[in-house]
């Protein structure tokens, strides 16, 4: 996946697309704000300056499906699991214990809890994706590139006698619904794939690339501060724009 | 023997710790543990049945999305975006792709209900429907009775639908009374521009996706302003993708909004002196003669006639004096004006945010003048002007009219003079002053409102009738106040209406029957469709226009078809009919307008001074701006899976948070995240102070939803209605007030 933050304008669809698809609850009113379940998490992050020199760059950041993935090495009971053939890191809740150290060890907060059981309002229950069953509570869950919609065209593509999918025959929910195209989706080990030559554009890179993590999400800016904030400054996600401290300038 | 010693205890337990943690025991029992605690029978599950795809269009707001309904059985599971239909292109916005949820909304409402006593309070019974029905027959055949029919309005909160017919047939029924709306700035724009452009035959839109540049003066470009529509392309300007290359848009706002933070150049002008910066452009692009005159219509009164011309009005508003009032530099005033000119066609667009109110008519005024001056009228990639729709003639007598009925703006009427109000449902997707409709009601006024929801308008209501949620009955989707072209589509029901929902058809017929009339012919989703009928016919014989079909890749000639069955059908099925006409020529403008009817509007604000601001500025130190998203500004029902922006990040503001700049908020002696109490002359209101480094010094940033209730989460009540806080015009809010913050 590779994410063009010069494109994102901030509008949450990929969010909203996101919760639909992979049917995330609303939590209870009396929740923390922040507390929701979110799988992929649209941050609103600043220059470090201050008005009018002051700017803004939102970064959606979905699970990064990182190659060295710390979530999976914590894990006691092997709820974190790891497919070879497609890169996706995926997380299986009936096993999930719900002790959370995976959360502590993902470096991106790609990882949400289910603090309550997951409820709807009444009847609405109805208006669920039939793909993708609700967790429950206690357990920790995050994106894995839709794996309903992976799965629906595996079969589509069975059926017509095919192993390979199509180009664009799967993507994600937050890329079909993002809609300045923001978010492309292809396979990054196929060079000649459009997405794989994006990750490797002079104006490509990763979240916290100093981790080692390797991410399979990449991001593009043509802005240098926007690509300072990404690679080494990560806590401005949780920090963003509305900010306790003094400004600080970072360029 | 062995004694047992302290030692050998501690050592016992010792053992059993590390033992536990080497055996499968302990943690066996706590994954069964997790397991057990975790299923409920209560726990969510999803439905099974067929599934199946059908395509529409979203009624959610006035733009007409082209959607894609995923189906369980007959329940629609989600809505994802049409490829290649013309309105959208591809996209949808946040709102239509949680448009699944709406039917199931906690403040969708299963039964008529009324208002507890008098007063605006929240409390509500429940009362049968047919009583409900006469009730408000009584009050209407009093009304009549005793010649006040006057006093009975049907305000439609989104006109030029197949309804709104059935709104004006039932006022003709009556015998009087009047059809209303509450107009939007888009409309309000519109309204100036039928001011300024002589004997115009159609309506303006904006040609956005062929313009080469932007100047919006804090329309929401990249939040919804337009739908989602255009967004691919607008976002091919965004910030640093032409580097080097003018920008592609300007964003003319106090505060950095999304678009003002992705726009390739943002003027922070100081809060309420657009028709300024407007006037110093025009300045500019006269006295460097960047005006081609030749290229556009006839201007009336460009030089000085018995009153002075316009070239002698904006002499006076040189960069340096614009510079002043706006707060921007001379040469970042001069540079835009030559690159507006330069960049042709280039595009001003007005009509304000939808949280914070239209702009006045002198704002609008200056900015269809600065389009004038482009050569922005009726060139490819400016201001185009589009023909009527095709006039349908109806077999039903009353409908011989073209399908455009103009309702009266609420705002024009008198004080009080409103008895009985009946209100549409529609959720306006704007915010509009509460205090300025109560005004127009009489003392005994009753208000009751024919709605899914009980949010919105439905809760200024004394009664409320059930209809039908969206996608649950036939809509029809006329084309969106200055769209560049006409289009018309229809959104079928998509899974069946509720028992409890009456449509708001039938409910008319049924008043008009208690009130001892006699409704003509069909009602409910009958009448609906009859004249849907009739527009559909009117649009084949008009042999104008292009069809787009979902099941096709390319827009097929109207007069291609075999008949309007054939296009009935393709509508239907999530179609969209899309009017190839030519754009109507502007022969004619007037900056002034007609009879110089817009020049006061100008001048007033042209000292850069509101004559609101000259509030005690030592009182209330701060400018309060009021703002908001389209669709979700007007405090309608939203998707509850909205609280994904509003509550679970930080990415769109609640209507609880005042922000502020640090630096302001540190001169107020105020925290950051605390308790704080936002006041105005108009009163004051609990607020959660919040430091926003975006947000202009001096400033305090509130937006107008969405409140919870609209969000669904009915046990934390309302929530703050910002706009009672704001000094009101004639027409809405002023999007500046004077106001004080203060923590407590
Ligand atoms: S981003 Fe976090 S959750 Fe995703 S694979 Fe990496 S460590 Fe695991
Ligand atoms: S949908 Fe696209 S533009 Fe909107 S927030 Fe997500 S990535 Fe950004």
């Amino acid at each position: 996946m590779v994410i063009d933050l010069d494109r994102c304008t901030g509008c949450g669809a990929c969010m909203v697309a996101c919760a639909v698809e992979n049917n995330l609850p609303t939590p209870p009113v009396e929740a923390q704000d922040n507390r929701g379940l979110t799988w992929l998490r649209v941050y609103q992050c600043g220059n470090g300056r201050t008005f009018p020199d002051f700017k803004t760059v939102f970064i959606p950041v979905p699970c990064m499906q990182c190659d060295h993935a710390p979530c999976i090495h914590v894990c006691p009971v092997t709820a974190v699991d790891y497919d070879t053939e497609t890169g996706i890191v995926g997380q299986i809740p009936e096993r999930c214990m719900g002790c959370r150290y995976c959360m502590a060890a993902c470096p991106y907060h790609a990882r949400t809890f289910n603090w309550w059981d997951p409820v709807w309002p009444k009847g609405m229950e109805k208006s669920l994706n039939p793909d993708v069953s609700p967790r429950m509570r206690g357990t920790a869950e995050k994106c894995n590139f839709c794996h309903g919609r992976l799965h629906r065209a595996r079969e589509k593509a069975a059926s017509e006698g095919r192993r390979d999918l199509n180009p664009g025959e799967y993507i994600p929910a937050c890329v079909e619904a993002c809609p300045t195209r923001a978010i492309h989706f292809g396979d990054l080990q196929d060079s000649e794939d459009p997405v794989a030559k994006l990750s490797k554009s002079p104006h490509a890179f990763r979240l916290l690339e100093s981790l080692r993590t390797f991410p399979k999400v990449f991001y593009l800016s043509r802005q240098d501060w926007v690509k300072d904030v990404g690679k080494s400054r990560l806590e401005m996600l949780r920090k963003d724009i509305y900010r306790d401290s003094e400004s600080e300038s970072n360029g | 023997m062995m004694s047992i010693t302290r030692r050998t205890i501690l050592k016992m337990f010792g053992g059993v710790a590390a033992g536990s943690i080497i055996s499968p025991l302990p943690w066996k029992l706590i994954a069964d543990g997790t397991i057990w605690t975790q299923n409920w029978s209560w726990m969510a599950r999803t439905l099974r049945g067929p599934i199946s795809t059908k395509f529409t269009t979203c009624t959610l707001c006035p733009e007409g999305c082209g959607v894609r309904v995923r189906m369980v059985g007959e329940n629609p599971v989600s809505v994802w975006a049409q490829q290649n239909h013309p309105v959208s292109r591809g996209t949808i916005c946040p709102i239509g792709l949680g448009a699944a949820q709406l039917r199931f909304h906690p403040a969708r409402i299963e039964r008529a209900i009324q208002r507890n006593g008098s007063g605006r309070g929240n409390a509500w019974t429940p009362i049968a429907t047919e009583t409900a029905i006469a009730e408000t027959g009584k009050i209407l055949a009093e009304l009549r009775a005793s010649g006040k029919c006057d006093g009975l309005a049907v305000l439609d909160l989104r006109p030029g639908r197949a309804i709104s017919d059935l709104y004006t047939d039932f006022l003709k029924l009556a015998g009087g009374g009047q059809y209303l709306t509450i107009p939007s700035g888009r409309d309000l724009s519109g309204t100036v521009f039928k001011e300024m452009a002589d004997d115009l035959a159609g309506a303006p839109g904006y040609d956005l996706l062929h313009s080469r540049m932007i100047l919006s003066f804090g329309a929401p470009l990249y939040d919804g302003w337009t739908g989602a529509g255009p967004v691919p392309e607008l976002a091919l300007r965004l910030t640093g993708i032409r580097a080097g290359n003018p920008p592609g848009v300007i964003q003319v706002e106090p505060n950095q909004s999304p678009t003002a933070a992705k726009a390739g150049r943002w003027l922070a002008i100081k809060p309420g002196t657009e028709t300024t910066l407007a006037l110093g452009l025009a300045h500019v692009i006269l006295d460097e003669e960047l005006y081609n005159k030749d290229a556009g219509p006839a201007v009336l009164d460009l030089e000085d006639g018995p009153q002075p011309g316009f070239r002698s009005y904006v002499r006076h508003f040189t960069p340096q004096r614009v510079s002043d009032i706006t707060g921007l530099a001379p040469q970042v005033i001069a540079q835009t004006a030559r690159d507006l000119a330069h960049q042709q066609p280039s595009i001003a667009i007005g009509a304000g945010d939808a949280g914070g109110g239209p702009l006045g008519s002198g704002e609008e005024a200056a900015i269809w003048g600065l389009n004038c001056l482009l050569n922005g009228l009726g060139r490819r990639g400016s201001i185009l002007t589009r023909p009527a729709l095709p006039a349908s003639v109806g077999k039903d007598s009353a409908l011989k009219h073209p399908w455009t009925l103009e309702p009266r703006s609420i705002w024009d009427l008198p004080d009080e003079s409103i008895h009985l109000l009946i209100a549409d449902g529609a959720n306006p997707g704007f915010a509009w002053p509460k205090q300025l409709l109560e005004r127009k009601l009489a003392p005994s006024a009753r208000i009751v409102c024919l709605t899914p929801f009980l949010s919105g308008i439905a809760e200024m209501a004394d009664l409320l009738l059930p209809t039908p949620a969206p996608g649950e009955w036939l809509e029809d989707i006329p084309p969106q106040i200055l769209a560049m072209k006409n289009t018309y589509g229809l959104a079928p029901s998509i899974n069946p209406a509720p028992s409890f929902a009456l449509h708001p058809g039938t409910i008319l017929a049924n008043i008009a029957i208690a009130a001892g009339l006699q409704p003509p012919g069909a009602s409910g989703d009958e009448a609906v469709e009859r004249r849907i009928q009739d527009r559909i016919e009117a649009l084949y014989n008009s042999g104008r226009g292009g069809i787009f079909d979902p099941a096709a890749t390319e827009i097929k000639p109207s007069n291609e078809l075999r008949d309007a069955e054939e296009l009935r059908a393709i509508l239907n099925r999530g179609g969209c009919w899309i009017d190839q006409a030519e754009p109507v020529p502007v022969t004619s403008f007037r900056f002034f307008g007609k009879e110089g009817r817009m020049r006061p509007a100008i001048e007033c604000v042209t000292n850069g001074r509101l004559e609101l601001l000259t509030v005690s500025e030592k009182e209330y130190p701060l400018i309060l701006m009021p703002h908001g998203s389209s669709g979700i500004a007007g405090g309608g029902a939203v998707p509850p899976v909205l609280t994904k922006l509003h509550r679970e990040s930080n990415l769109r503001p609640f209507p609880a948070q005042a922000q502020i700049n640090p630096a302001t908020g540190r001169k107020l002696g105020l925290k950051n995240r605390s308790s704080g109490e936002l006041s105005t002359p108009a009163g004051s209101l609990q607020v959660w102070i919040l430091f926003n480094e975006s947000v202009m010094p001096g400033v305090v940033r509130v937006a107008t939803g969405p409140d919870p209730v609209s969000l669904g989460d009915l046990k934390s009540g309302k929530g703050p209605d910002i706009l009672q806080l704001c000094a009101i015009t004639e027409r809405s809010v002023r999007r500046v007030s004077r106001a004080a913050l203060r923590m407590i």
